[in-house]
């Protein structure tokens, strides 16, 4: 369990994160979205107590992260891709971290296996690509075999057989009772992973919203429709209490209904239907539009403010 | 309370100073050149006094020169150092390292501590080596280490060797920087110090450095005006602690 009470850091005059209270529950995957700069590494700094808050404080399974004894068994951090010297070699890096929190050089090799770096463990990490990268510090992240994982940006630079691997990992990491926190700023991934979404921009909260909540909320389906004779189909729907919206590429988007009823509406009108497809609308539009709106609404305080 | 064991951190920070290139290139290469110059150092020497030159200076001493082959593979010994610190910040490997020992100060001061370490074995190793090659390739005109004042010297030696290393890690922390801090230390140990220390207007200041000082750690003779061995090393020893208690405070309270 993570708790932020008020978290807020200011660098000089920049503020990275404002005001954020939430809690990170254990037994399901959190997904933590913004888009760049909203504050999702600053605030998962802060966590691991890499940098000071300004005010308020987060505390992970009651303390801080300081008061934690060794603190890799207890959090497995995956921060930015590039945390390990280039001139050593996988293995001596992991052991290296494992020695300090007197973690064995049998689970050092385990984690390795794990992340499928076996075959390069003994070369230097300066050769690795992003994705090799990414799963070095995964294997660092879960050295301890904490109950705790914070992990920001896993999915870059992995090729979609690494996201999909790291996607059930992190599943079945989370079934087994343990808190998941994944930073990301591409919201499909997120949908496709997390079962919470907290969502922040400029430093702000903008959601704290289970996955399906936000899915139905922002992505209602709708069928979009094709007609020579697109105004009398749309009051023959409009009458029989379906919503219907004219967008703008000469289509209909029917809301709330179901193909089979608009198939027998143009049966019963004798209408001619050329194009009859069910949509779900894009969770990133939802997403741009959540965060874009954040933005404006700043922007109005700060007006009304002077 | 600390979050990590005091031997648990020093054992993590010894396998990184270990498991670098940069260590596996720098130690031995400060060996070969300080053995190579005290063997050329030697043979030239002798020569120079068998062949009656000129150009020996008044005051040669045995002793004394036993260590200047020292200053040249002190260079790489400072390379070293430097690296155990900065390498961490130039890498990112600070923020895995803090993250696995929350404790900074336990950090810091295990991370010194074997610094100090390697320094005491492969630097000391080093400062008594030179001195027995270079009074061997002398021969007749070489001194032994029972000879008085000697082992004071190379004891003097040994204590020097660690703190120019610990000195400039200690720096290296505090300017979070390999380039920056080399390019401060660099010129002062191996330019600005011998050369205000040669200037006899300077000297007296110039004597005060940390290089400067620390050296007459192994110097038998003492001018009037030259600060003795004894208080030479004290001042070296008060620029390491005062770098590191400056380092010590800021890590606790710096955004890594």
């Amino acid at each position: 369990m993570i708790e932020a009470t008020e978290l807020t850091k200011h660098y000089g005059a920049k503020t990275a994160v404002d005001g954020l209270t939430f809690t990170v529950r254990p037994g399901r995957v959190t997904g933590f979205l913004g888009p760049n700069g909203a504050g999702k590494s600053t605030t998962m700094r802060l966590m691991l107590q890499l940098d000071r808050p300004t005010s308020g404080h987060v505390r992970i399974n009651g303390k801080e992260y300081g008061e934690l004894t060794e603190p890799l068994r207890q959090v497995g951090a995956l921060l930015e891709s590039r945390a390990a010297h280039p001139g050593r070699s996988a293995y001596n890096h992991l052991l290296s971290l494992a020695a300090s929190n007197r973690i064995s050089r049998q689970r050092v090799r385990q984690v390795i296996e794990m992340v499928g770096l076996e075959s390069v463990a003994g070369k230097r990490v300066r050769g690795f690509s992003l994705g090799m990268t990414q799963r070095l510090g995964l294997a660092a992240a879960l050295l301890g075999d904490p109950p705790v994982l914070l992990l920001d940006e896993p999915i870059n630079g992995l090729d979609p057989e690494g996201v999909r691997w790291i996607r059930q990992l992190l599943t079945g990491l989370a079934a087994e009772g343990r808190t998941v926190l994944l930073s990301s700023h591409l919201m499909t991934e997120m949908a496709a992973t997390a079962d919470h979404l907290i969502i922040i921009g400029r430093g702000r909260m903008l959601a704290d919203i289970p996955t399906s909540d936000f899915v139905a909320q922002h992505a209602g389906s709708y069928i979009r429709l094709r007609s020579p004779e697109a105004a009398r189909l749309r009051s023959a729907l409009t009458a029989r209490g379906i919503q219907v919206t004219e967008a703008g590429d000469g289509t209909l988007h029917a809301l709330g209904a179901e193909l089979e009823q608009i198939g027998a509406v143009g049966r019963d009108e004798g209408l001619i239907i050329t194009e009859l497809t069910p949509c779900t609308a894009s969770l990133e539009d939802a997403f741009i539009k959540l965060t874009a709106d954040a933005v404006e609404y700043r922007g109005g305080i700060t007006e009304a403010s002077r | 309370m600390s979050s990590n064991t005091v031997p648990a951190v020093l054992h993590s920070e010894w396998i990184k100073a270990r498991s670098t290139v940069g260590s596996l290139v720098t130690l031995p290469l400060a060996l070969v050149i300080s053995h190579g110059l005290a063997l050329a150092g030697g043979l030239s020497t002798r020569n120079a006094i068998d062949s009656g030159s000129n150009m020996l200076a008044s005051d040669f001493n045995p002793i004394n020169s036993g260590f200047n082959a020292l200053l040249y593979g002190n260079l790489a010994f400072v390379v070293f150092a430097v690296l155990v610190f900065s390498s961490e910040y130039t890498s990112g490997m600070i923020r895995a390292s803090l993250a696995a020992v929350p404790t900074r100060g336990l950090f810091y001061l295990a991370k010194l501590l074997v610094v100090a370490a390697v320094a005491l074995i492969v630097g000391g190793t080093a400062v008594i080596a030179s001195f027995l090659i270079t009074q061997s390739a002398l021969g007749p005109h070489g001194a032994s280490l029972s000879d008085p004042g000697a082992a004071r010297a190379v004891l003097g030696g040994v204590a020097y060797v660690v703190l120019i290393n610990v000195f400039p890690a200690a720096v290296a922390a505090l300017l979070r920087s390999t380039a920056l801090t080399l390019g401060i230390l660099m010129p002062l140990f191996f330019v600005v110090g011998p050369a205000l220390g040669t200037i006899s207007g300077t000297k007296p200041v110039a004597q005060f450095l940390p290089d400067q000082a620390g050296m007459r750690a192994m110097q038998v003779t003492a001018d009037s005006g030259e600060l003795t061995a004894g208080q030479g090393i004290l001042v070296l020893l008060l620029w390491t602690l005062t770098a590191a208690a400056v380092g010590y405070w800021l890590i606790r309270r710096r955004d890594a």
